[in-house]
């Protein structure tokens, strides 16, 4: 077996065992835990804090406490963190950081602290405009006081060599998966769209470096991998909230002969396509980076996140696009129509899968993505 | 079934409204000829006031669609809008109604006897003080019209306001004006500003004078029947133009109001039961959901939803007052706290202030699948007027705009049911 | 006032599927009939009353009250007075278990939970979300693509050893999944099973928004289904109790508040 094949099976483990290890890393080091939602936090922050980052992930379990305060007509994926809380999955948690992104969110951290004793909690203030000066001013006072309370919550000072120690960490991880990233536009990609979101998700669950290690000798071993995927529709897959809870669809998919080689969701190449600059005042790069930097179908102008879709669709040569959306996502169910549009005109065909709780079983989901293949194929 | 008289005394002033929307539909229409610009703004803390102080016609495509749900048409526009991929669960119906009527195009003064299809706008407002949906609509609004849109912003009020969030929506303001300014080709004028400041601030000062009549018992209106007026104070708060400055249609009902507690009238002849409720009503269905409430001795006395503005006792929502000096930090401060952009406590606080003060027998809420940022305190809401406060609630499944999730036989059983509860609680309380 | 003697009193009930007739004599049953809703209401309430009626041997004109209930509770012309699904079924329970204070109604198309006090008065109820599984109908439609008898579906249900997960929450969606299992070669009884799990998780969902309490009793079609009672009784960690006859209580509950109502018209 080879070295990539040998990481990417340790990387699948760590995703599967993220609850004990998170346990048992408290306990070691006596370091505080902090969950976020998004990637819209600033993890350089908390990091920088003393804390480890992790993030609160969506799983395929049945969604069964949360109904008595969240309804059903609410993204089942927010529903679904929630539930967690609820039955203790996340007691670990010293802190909750949700920023302003959908109302499914705030809907999201209203309830969690709500409910969920969860020691420290913030609300980010982000803005839903990114093109403003003022709406940078405004950011980077709200990352001034998030940074503040952090120093309160954890006792401790935060040092402008502390921001610009994560800064640089994070940026070394965001390289590093942009090069992974950079191997799919091969045409045998040497990973698959499934691999890549062990790689992912285990990068959200455990401290950056050792994730940054296990990534260089990922990137070391990938070119000389010999059972690369087979699959042979290069595909975009784009999806909101990105985690395990997609895995069951994304490998139906790549079993029928597809291979996911981008993405726009929150989880993939939007978390890492831009890096936090290293001149300058740390606190403001970041505030410059996570607002400038951020494309998503919840904030205003739009136009970049077309911009981004077409541009690496054409650069990745995306034979079909397959929109994975969460029933009752308002952000990405109102930009479909047009962004399906958008690559129709670049003559790139789209199917739409939609998840949640009342939704379309993996059979006849199997059969739609046989269609489709078959359509773009030959 | 013969059509039944109506049981509830329902206010004059509704035709009047009913009778100025159409007309300011129509104007607007005229207007657009002779080249004037016209505005589709958010119903948030958008400064319609600005507008208004600007001379822009200005439409609320959230009204027009609600309207359009009680005009009994907005069925086949939702239907050109999922046809085009806009989805039926994950878009506001508000939404789809509207982007359904832009493509199959609404003629003025349809159905006959409305208003009909608002003018087509020149330019796009919004401001992130609701949803999120507003921006992501105004967004698909701008490429699908290829109008300019200016969006303006500010926080999420689940925390106490700071200067520097106030400062974030004067901004907004500042630089929305420099958008209008270039995009209409004329200047502001500070006065004129104050000005629309102050009517709004009068349209509110008299819309909570006529809400907190209805603490009378019994209560002098149905506050589902105000629902519609006080939309359209909400959309021409600001406006001087008569007979839209909003003014006079809340004097005349203020007066009708006084007129009936003097005369110790209620809006139901046997009032039993006084209710509260949650979320936007079903649009398309309001009357007779009055209707067929008042044959038990039911009324809604209060809501939730009439007072997302205007504020009551102790929620400072929107406190621009006529003549007060105003800044652009000061509309800020007005116009950032509002019930729809609060988090669960607020809401909680809120709804309990009004069932204790109104006193209110119970609680009667549309689960509302259609409006997210509406309903996602509304369980919340009711496991605390239940446990806490003692009072029975209900929850029917609705939505505001979209009649195809509304099933009138299963009201009908949740409705009946709850009000016999409700019947029943009143005899043990009564005593032997 | 003593409590009259010799006072006859009527039920119907009304549903979507079947359409049930109770006649009492003071409160015990004289007799009752159950037939399918195959016509309009007027016409198949009619049908139910005039069985009982035969069955009891007497004619329309010997009973004092009728109260209707159900689906089609306001086209029985011959009702004196109609009243709802939740607020008949408990007073037909505690008639028949008088320490009952939750009832689960499962019924062809529609599931209500009702907590009621001593006296079958309503506390609290909620019906099943419009979209959701959690009716006879969707035991018919799975019973049909597993090519079972829906009298057997319980019985299956519980020989099974091991678990499937049935997802999907909509009964188009749920037909779907257990093809997709059949062809799969999984084991029929483990994914009747698995359906009947899903039943009981979502009523589960509604007893907690009722904030149960013991006694908890089935009525309805699906009362008859072990598999549903079974699964449920582990859902909540307590017994419920089924009535001999299921499908009646609601039918049994209006013709108790006919009684009451002619007592009182006294």
């Amino acid at each position: 077996m080879t070295q990539a094949v040998e990481i990417l099976k340790s990387m699948k483990r760590l995703v599967e065992t993220k609850h004990d290890r998170a346990r048992n890393f408290k306990k070691q080091t006596g370091r505080k835990i902090i969950g976020y939602t998004c990637p819209y936090v600033p993890i350089e922050i908390i990091s920088a804090a003393g804390a480890l980052p992790v993030w609160v992930l969506g799983n395929t379990e049945t969604v069964v406490e949360a109904g008595a305060y969240i309804q059903s007509y609410f993204c089942r994926y927010m529903r679904n963190l929630v539930d967690q809380g609820l039955r203790g999955v996340y007691d670990y948690l010293d802190g909750i950081v949700v920023p302003r992104v959908c109302d499914a969110m705030q809907s999201f951290y209203e309830h969690w602290v709500r409910y969920i004793a969860t020691p420290y909690k913030w609300f980010l203030q982000h803005p839903f405009v990114t093109n403003t000066s003022y709406a940078l001013t405004y950011w980077t006072t709200e990352l001034t006081a998030f940074r503040e309370s952090l120093e309160k919550f954890t006792g401790r000072q935060i040092s402008n060599d502390d921001l610009r120690s994560a800064i640089n960490v994070y940026n070394t991880n965001r390289s590093l998966l942009r090069q992974l990233h950079d191997l799919q536009r091969r045409n045998q990609a040497p990973i698959s769209g499934t691999e890549v979101l062990y790689v992912l998700v285990s990068g959200l669950t455990m401290p950056v470096e050792e994730h940054n290690k296990l990534l260089q000798e990922l990137l070391q071993g990938l070119p000389r991998r010999r059972d690369v995927p087979k699959g042979k529709y290069r595909l975009m897959l784009i999806r909101g909230c990105l985690a395990e809870d997609a895995m069951p669809s994304l490998q139906e998919m790549e079993k029928l002969g597809g291979i996911i080689v981008t993405d726009e969701t929150c989880s993939g190449t939007e978390r890492f396509s831009k890096d936090v600059p290293t001149e300058g005042d740390p606190l403001s790069a970041i505030a410059l980076r996570y607002l400038r930097g951020v494309r998503c179908a919840e904030y205003s102008p739009m136009e970049r996140l077309f911009e981004h879709v077409l541009r690496t669709a054409k650069d990745y040569r995306i034979q079909g696009a397959i929109f994975l959306l969460e029933k009752y996502c308002d952000p990405y169910y109102m930009a479909y129509p047009d962004i399906r549009r958008a690559l129709e005109e670049q003559r790139i065909p789209s199917l739409l899968i939609e998840t949640g709780e009342i939704a379309m079983p993996l059979g006849q989901i199997r059969t739609r993505i046989q269609a489709f293949f078959e359509m773009i194929g030959g | 079934m013969a059509e039944e008289k109506p049981l509830v005394k329902r206010l004059k002033v509704n035709e009047e409204v009913n009778a100025a929307m159409t007309k300011y539909i129509a104007e607007g229409w005229r207007a657009k000829k002779e080249g004037e610009k016209i505005c589709w703004t958010t119903g948030g803390g958008a400064p319609r006031e600005l507008l208004y102080a600007m001379d822009i016609w200005c439409y609320l495509p959230e009204v027009q669609s609600a309207v359009t749900a009680s005009d009994q048409v907005i069925v086949q526009y939702h239907m050109a809008a999922e046809k085009e991929g806009y989805s039926m669960d994950g878009v506001c119906p508000y939404a789809r109604g509207n982007i359904g009527e832009i493509i199959s195009g609404r003629p003025q003064g349809y159905p006959p006897g409305t208003g009909g299809g608002i003018p087509t706008p020149d330019i796009l407002l919004a401001f992130k003080t609701f949803c999120g949906t507003l921006i992501y609509w105004w967004e698909a609004l701008k490429r699908r019209l290829g109008v300019p849109l200016f969006v303006g912003d500010t926080m999420f009020y689940n925390r106490p306001i700071e200067d520097r969030d106030v400062s974030y929506y004067a901004d907004s303001m500042r630089d929305c004006v420099s958008f209008l300014e270039k995009q209409t080709g004329k200047k502001l004028d500070p006065e004129r500003l104050k000005e629309a400041q102050g009517l709004s601030g009068k349209v509110r000062e008299l819309m909570n004078k006529i809400l907190e009549l209805n603490k009378n018992v019994p209560a002098p209106f149905d506050e589902l029947d105000f629902m519609g007026t006080a939309l359209a104070a909400c959309w021409w708060r600001g406006c001087r133009k008569r007979p839209w400055n909003a003014v006079e249609f809340f004097e005349k009902a203020l007066a009708e109001v006084e007129e009936r507690v003097k005369n110790r009238i209620g809006a139901l002849e046997d009032e039993r039961f006084r209710l509260v409720f949650d979320s936007n009503p079903p649009w398309y269905k309001f009357n007779w959901l009055g209707d067929y409430l008042a044959q038990k001795g039911a009324i809604y006395v209060t809501s939730s939803f009439n007072r997302w503005w205007t504020g009551y006792n102790g929620f400072d929502y929107g406190w621009c007052m006529m003549g007060r000096d105003w800044s652009f930090e000061d509309i800020g401060r007005c116009n950032i706290p509002n019930w729809i952009n609060d988090g669960i406590e607020e809401r909680i606080k809120y709804m309990s202030r009004l069932v204790k003060d109104y006193r209110v027998d119970g609680a009667i809420f549309m689960d509302n699948r259609g409006c997210r940022i509406l309903s996602y305190a509304m369980l919340d809401e009711a496991a605390y007027l239940e446990r806490d406060l003692g009072i029975p609630t209900l929850l029917y499944e609705g939505s505001m705009a979209d009649p195809r999730h509304f099933d009138e036989e299963r009201v009908k059983v949740q409705l009946d049911t709850f009000l016999e509860m409700l019947e029943k609680k009143k005899k043990i309380k009564r005593g032997p | 006032m003593c409590d009259p003697i010799f006072m006859i009193s009527g039920g119907v009930d009304v549903g979507s599927l079947t359409t049930k007739a109770v006649l009492l004599k003071d409160r015990k049953i004289l007799s009752y009939s159950l037939i399918l809703s195959s016509e309009k209401s007027e016409v198949i309430s009619k049908k139910a009353i005039d069985e009982a009626l035969k069955m009891a041997d007497l004619s329309i004109n010997d009973v004092q009250y009728i109260v209707s209930t159900g689906v089609g509770r306001k086209e029985v012309p011959f009702a004196n007075e109609s009243i709802t699904t939740p607020l008949a079924v408990p007073v037909g329970a505690i008639q028949v278990f008088p320490t009952a204070r939750t009832i689960i109604d499962m019924g062809a198309e529609n599931c209500v939970v009702v907590t009621c006090n001593e006296k079958g008065q309503v506390t609290n109820f909620v019906m099943n979300d419009k979209c959701a599984a959690g009716t006879g109908l969707f035991l018919e439609t799975m019973a049909e693509a597993l090519e079972v008898r829906l009298e057997d579906m319980g019985k299956l249900s519980l020989e099974s050893k091991n678990k499937v997960n049935i997802s999907s929450m909509c009964t188009v969606f749920a037909e779907s999944e257990v093809i997709g299992y059949v062809h799969m070669g999984t084991n029929k009884v483990d994914i009747i099973r698995g359906l009947h799990d899903a039943v009981s998780l979502r009523v589960f969902g509604m007893l907690n928004k009722v904030r149960f309490k013991k006694d908890v009793v089935m009525v309805g079609g699906v009362a008859k289904n072990i598999g549903v009672v079974n699964s449920l009784k582990n859902a909540i960690g307590l017994d419920i109790l089924i009535p001999e006859n299921p499908q009646i209580v609601g039918a049994l509950g209006a013709a108790i508040v006919a009684y009451n109502s002619a007592k009182d018209a006294r």
